[in-house]
């Protein structure tokens, strides 16, 4: 797999700079695929050959992908990147099967063997992480968040309008804000998360205390997101979900599913609570008390 | 309304150990229905249910994973009319573009086709995209995370309500259609003694492709188990002032 013509492609500008600094002086030629609305343009200072811009509005992100595949077939090889959000991980997986060449998402880490660039993402729940290489012209990656450091790169020596070659069935009627208050938790020092040793949607109040009292962002196994309802989707852990680094994260009620783990093992230190000696989160934790949630909480609350 | 959800046949992940040299153990780990294809199966059923439509269930794996009547009653017990299998050696390690290009040609094999149904990915490889891909490949109009479906009577367009990051979008996409549901749809029913009975008897097709391959774009080097942080593994039992105090005396320093 030849590396010299890049592909950078979101719907997110923030996305675009951190790939492109990533990519700066690894590929002789970067092009940059934004879809968005135009007034964001003037901040996509992205050090790009070639800065291709499909507005949305009239249009949605699906309508680009025809073009967008003539533009990366113009390149006899090319690498293309995206963010792993829901709506680059879709353009990405039209055009991987517009160039009938793989796209590997949620890459955590990229390294260069010899002449290759070998692709890292976590599998079996967290359990390993696959080691891939392309073995075709095209290749299709979306990265991690935060897999790069942001740096300054500079003008673009080209920008250019895409035009909509084929335009998509499906049809965009509105948009909803998500009500809900989006917590940060990549960013997070620390956290306490919850899982399904809580009884009850009203004890979250217990759980919102302690995190108050200790400055941390609350967070949550999948069942109580996806199943309870409790919190919002965005806030639970593991590698189907959000995948944390705090200094400091609290286990309340959490049994610690290999999955769920995947997604806080990377923290520095990990506390857990729980009644059930053998759950095996006291497996993975540096500190664990085995008991019952609703005495030692409150306590927590009061003392610390 | 002829629905067919796809579902995937993986190992056991909560199963799966890791032996000394970290190396993964997974020769004898029991297969199982993926996770997010039992949400995808039971959006298919109340649909059919719903619309007076039949739901099929297609697969796609290896002889290992696949020939078992046990997984194959439980998938037949959870909602579907029939199963379908493309079997081949090794099936389940194909990547997701081979995946869905098998998956789109088993697709064309049916004779009516409305909807088709994914989950948002596997529980052993979790890429995310092969909905989007069998979609593309189909060149039928396709979107993924939907978190909720309305199709009107005539089954030829559903309006779906995609959740992204921060906002949640609607859109109208008009049948046949390839839809990949978020896990958030619906929580999976357990199947009640009726159905298991009932499985058994259920027709388990055997598709016979005869596709053409797509050229291999990725190879895999290894997949390896990372190292794990040593833990402290402070544990303590009980509830107590005592414990309590300890647990505190910890976290102050961890606080500071």
């Amino acid at each position: 797999m030849k590396t010299d013509v890049a592909y950078v492609l979101s719907v997110d500008k923030d996305v675009i700079l951190e790939i492109c600094s990533g990519l700066k002086d690894k590929t002789d030629k970067l092009n940059v695929v934004y879809l968005g609305s135009e007034e964001e343009l003037s901040q996509l200072k992205c050090g790009a050959n070639n800065l291709y811009f499909g507005e949305l509005g009239e249009y949605i992100a699906e309508d680009y992908v025809t073009a967008i595949a003539q533009k990366i077939k113009g390149d006899d090889s090319a690498l293309v990147f995206g963010g792993n959000n829901v709506k680059d991980r879709a353009v990405l997986a039209a055009l991987s099967a517009l160039l009938k060449s793989n796209l590997l998402t949620n890459v955590s880490s990229i390294e260069k063997d010899g002449e290759e660039l070998v692709f890292s993402r976590v599998v079996y729940g967290g359990l390993a992480e696959q080691k891939t290489k392309f073995v075709s012209n095209y290749g299709l990656v979306t990265t991690s968040p935060g897999l790069f450091e942001l740096i300054d790169l500079g003008d673009n020596d080209n920008i250019e309008k895409l035009e909509v070659a084929e335009k998509s069935a499906i049809k965009f009627i509105e948009k909803a804000e998500k009500q809900e208050k989006t917590v940060n938790l990549v960013a997070a020092e620390r956290i306490v998360d919850v899982g399904r040793g809580l009884s009850a949607e009203e004890d979250l109040g217990l759980i919102n205390e302690l995190a108050a009292k200790i400055d941390a962002a609350v967070a949550c196994s999948r069942p109580v997101a996806e199943n309870d309802k409790w919190l919002p989707v965005s806030n639970y852990l593991g590698i189907t979900g959000t995948t944390v680094k705090p200094e400091l994260i609290i286990t309340v009620g959490v049994s610690g599913q290999v999955q769920h783990m995947g997604g806080i093992n990377k923290s520095k230190t990990i506390v857990a609570i729980n009644k059930d000696a053998n759950a095996p989160i006291f497996e993975h934790c540096d500190f664990g008390i085995v008991g019952d949630l609703y005495k030692i909480v409150p306590k927590l609350i009061e003392k610390l | 309304m002829d629905i067919i959800t796809c579902c995937k046949v993986v190992r056991d992940d909560e199963l799966i150990k890791v032996n000394d040299k970290q190396e993964l153990i997974i020769d004898e780990v029991p297969w199982k229905i993926s996770a997010y294809d039992l949400n995808a199966i039971e959006v298919g059923k109340k649909l059919a249910e719903k619309l007076e439509g039949k739901m099929q269930v297609l697969t796609l794996g290896s002889p290992e994973a696949l020939n078992g009547t046990k997984i194959q009653k439980d998938i037949l017990s959870r909602g579907p009319a029939e199963l379908n299998m493309v079997v081949g050696e090794g099936y389940e390690q194909l990547d997701s573009i081979s995946t869905a290009w098998y998956l789109a040609q088993a697709i064309t094999t049916f004779e009516n086709v409305d909807l088709v149904l994914c989950g948002v990915g596997s529980g052993d490889f979790y890429n995310q995209t092969v909905g989007t891909q069998m979609g593309t490949f189909l060149n039928w109009p396709n979107i993924d995370n939907v978190v909720e479906i309305e199709i009107d009577e005539s089954a030829s367009k559903a309006i779906v309500k995609r959740a992204l990051e921060d906002s949640t979008e609607t859109y109208e996409i008009p049948l046949p259609a390839v839809i990949t549901v978020s896990s958030e749809i619906i929580e999976p029913s357990v199947p009640t003694m009726k159905e298991i009975m009932r499985a058994g008897r259920k027709p388990v097709n055997l598709l016979d492709l005869n596709a053409e391959s797509l050229e291999q774009t990725t190879e895999v080097i290894e997949i390896v188990v990372p190292d794990q942080t040593d833990r402290r593994k402070e544990i303590i039992e009980g509830d107590g002032e005592e414990e309590i105090d300890q647990l505190i005396e910890f976290l102050k320093k961890e606080l500071v």
